[in-house]
């Protein structure tokens, strides 16, 4: 019986959480893993238990969408998918992780990476 | 019979065709040929919200509409837009923006400051919508790239004939707030960008220095009786001088 | 050889120094770039909800805007990209029109302001066109200017190799910048940031957390013996320069250059016209000549 939450972020992302077997691979490669609080594989595993705090980790706004999980996970999932469909439920939400306004020195910044920062962080 | 019919019956005779329209959801008659506004105000309704200056200039007159059988939704300008049969009209008065405060004088021409200014304009997935419903014909949505490319100048030419309606921001999915972004890109354009018209200072600083102070005094001294005698000389095609 | 030429924002606005000298490259070598007419931010970085197919639209607008621009000006089927995050969506955007023929339809239904995609036109990053098109025996016969083995760091951050299908190269072990910049005269070091994410767009959200990443990454190439880092994405540019000067103590003041590839390439053809007067001080500084 798939847990409410997984079957939501298989409709998002096509992809089934039930196939990891926490190995750990994308949690050993994963760049950002100093600075979240879970770990890709505990993400996964709390979504396997529908675990809805997951929600509110900081993990999926650290997560820079870089794929190397994706690459190197030995069951084909596209971890970063995953990581992109917890954002997605919350962005849809109106839940946005940044406030375009509030951004210190954003005209430091180049285009490319507002852009890509309005993609990820706001709905 | 009372005054709407009767107007039916004689526009009737006078072989002028009638259309349906519904208006916040009420079915009318109106004649064919009058604008959403005239339309409006034929029916007795007495606009004090949502018009302004009544020749497509000034954006308060903002209609949205459906048409009998069609999913489109359309926008217009309800003093410039004919009624058709069928229409489902929708006024709006007002459309919610809020300007961030900028000074002109201070700020770089560049467009790290028009994205510092409105760094929602970096959510735009060029979906379009805007364009598409521009009563103004315009290239909405490639106006906003433009300055998502860097081309301030560009964007500032293509959306001259913007007359701020409205209607793009309330349907843009990222919700960008295009006529404050294009009224700041407009204006950084005419004050830094566009190239100035030389004989125009030139002529400004003849003025300031009094080059024409003495006959611009005698003109006045001389009152309508030289004006009249200066004008009548102009119209023959005579050199006009001031004495 | 004309090709069609997909900029990006970046490219065109802070980046401006890698085009010019890209453009510099390519005309020694005959190839033309014609820009796509009205071309539209790609939307990076693609959204990869499968569910929704607006996000592709900004894409697919570019290809679309790109098929067009081929045709009128009867250039080759190549989309040349230079921007490692650009050529990601672009190519993301089109294997998805490919293989999701529900969302292709609804996409092909919603944009019906633009003519048909009918695809056929490869989407190609500037290595993989100096690769195939030029060759590393190409590139060696006509360096004027050899590098003199400076040693340099590549970087190909995470978007240029990843996924599997998308990338340019392998993304554990990529090759193909370092057997560009060998042919050119440079010593290409091995360190083992070369080929992960140096944080992307987390620098508008948490700037520490990028400026410690790029900390690691600029020692490790420093212990490797660096002299200065070699990039292809803009993003990651910014982030190594400006993560540098936040860490600069821990760094003890010292400053690794970023150069764009293709900076490199002008170079060592003999195009300084191409290059920006201080990134041209750069070159030479470290190539031992008193600037």
């Amino acid at each position: 019986m798939m847990s409410w939450l997984a079957m939501n972020i298989y409709e998002i992302t096509g992809e089934n959480v039930y196939l990891c077997y926490l190995c750990g691979k994308c949690g050993a490669g994963c760049p950002m893993a100093e600075f979240m609080d879970l770990l890709p594989y505990q993400v996964i595993h709390k979504i396997q238990l529908g675990d809805e705090s997951v929600l509110d980790t900081e993990s999926i706004w650290y997560c820079a969408t870089c794929f190397t999980c994706s690459v190197r996970c030995p069951r084909n999932l596209d971890v970063a998918k995953i990581m992109e469909g917890l954002r997605i439920i919350r962005l849809r939400k109106r839940l946005d992780a940044v406030d375009l306004r509030s951004i210190k020195n954003i005209d430091k910044y180049p285009p490319i990476a507002l852009v890509a920062a309005s993609r990820k962080y706001t709905g | 019979m009372r005054s709407a019919e009767k107007k039916k019956e004689k526009g009737k005779a006078q072989g002028k065709r009638v259309v349906t329209i519904y208006f916040m959801g009420k079915k009318y008659e109106v004649p064919e040929g009058l604008t959403i506004l005239k339309a409006l105000e034929y029916l007795g309704y007495r606009l004090i919200r949502g018009v302004g200056c009544r020749g497509g200039f000034c954006g308060a007159c903002t209609t949205v509409y459906r048409k009998h059988g069609d999913y489109r939704l359309y926008v217009g300008l309800a003093c410039q837009t004919p009624v058709e049969d069928g229409m489902y009209l929708t006024q709006i008065p007002f459309v919610p923006a809020e300007k961030p405060r900028y000074d002109l004088d201070k700020i770089s021409p560049s467009q790290s400051v028009v994205m510092a200014l409105f760094p929602e304009i970096a959510r735009c997935i060029a979906c379009n919508t805007c364009t598409k419903v521009c009563p103004q014909d315009l290239q909405v949505m490639d106006a906003i790239q433009a300055i998502l490319r860097g081309d301030l100048a560009k964007a500032a030419r293509m959306v001259f004939d913007c007359v701020s309606c409205g209607s793009c921001t309330l349907r843009c999915p990222a919700e960008i707030q295009h006529f404050y972004v294009f009224q700041l890109v407009r204006r950084i354009y005419g004050k830094y960008i566009a190239p100035k018209a030389k004989h125009l200072e030139k002529r400004v600083k003849e003025i300031e220095e009094g080059k024409y102070e003495e006959e611009l005094n005698k003109l006045i001294k001389g009152g309508p009786d030289l004006w009249r005698e200066l004008a009548e000389k102009a119209q023959t095609g005579e050199e006009v001088i001031v004495e | 050889m004309k090709v069609v030429y997909y900029p990006g924002c970046t490219v065109k606005s802070t980046a401006i120094r890698y085009e010019k000298a890209t453009i510099g490259v390519l005309k020694s070598f005959d190839i033309d770039t014609i820009e796509v007419e009205n071309w539209t931010c790609c939307g990076v970085v693609y959204n990869l909800a499968v569910d929704s197919v607006a996000y592709t639209v900004a894409p697919l607008r570019n290809l679309i805007r790109a098929q067009e621009t081929a045709r009128r000006n009867e250039t080759e089927k190549i989309i040349l990209t230079l921007c490692s995050m650009c050529n990601h969506t672009l190519r993301q955007a089109e294997r998805r029109y490919k293989s999701d023929i529900d969302g292709a339809s609804k996409l092909r239904k919603y944009m019906d302001d633009e003519p048909e995609y009918k695809g056929g036109m490869r989407i190609m990053h500037l290595l993989e066109v100096l690769n195939e098109f030029i060759g590393i025996d190409g590139l060696k016969r006509h360096v004027k200017e050899h590098l003199k083995g400076m040693k340099v760091a590549t970087f190909y951050g995470c978007l240029l190799l990843r996924p599997r299908g998308i990338g340019v190269d392998d993304p554990e072990d990529p090759t193909i910048m370092e057997d560009i910049l060998i042919s050119i005269g440079a010593d290409p070091v091995d360190y083992p940031y070369r080929n992960e994410c140096c944080g992307s767009y987390s620098v508008v959200r948490t700037p520490g957390v990028v400026w410690d990443r790029v900390l690691e990454i600029t020692k490790a190439a420093l212990r490797a013996g660096a002299r200065a880092f070699v990039t292809t994405c803009p993003l990651c540019a910014f982030n190594l320069e400006e993560g540098q000067k936040y860490r600069s103590r821990e760094l003890r003041g010292k400053f690794l250059p970023v150069f764009y590839i293709s900076e490199l390439i002008a170079y060592a053809l003999g195009r300084r016209e191409y290059i920006e007067d201080c990134v041209l001080a750069q070159i030479r500084r470290l190539l031992g000549e008193d600037v």
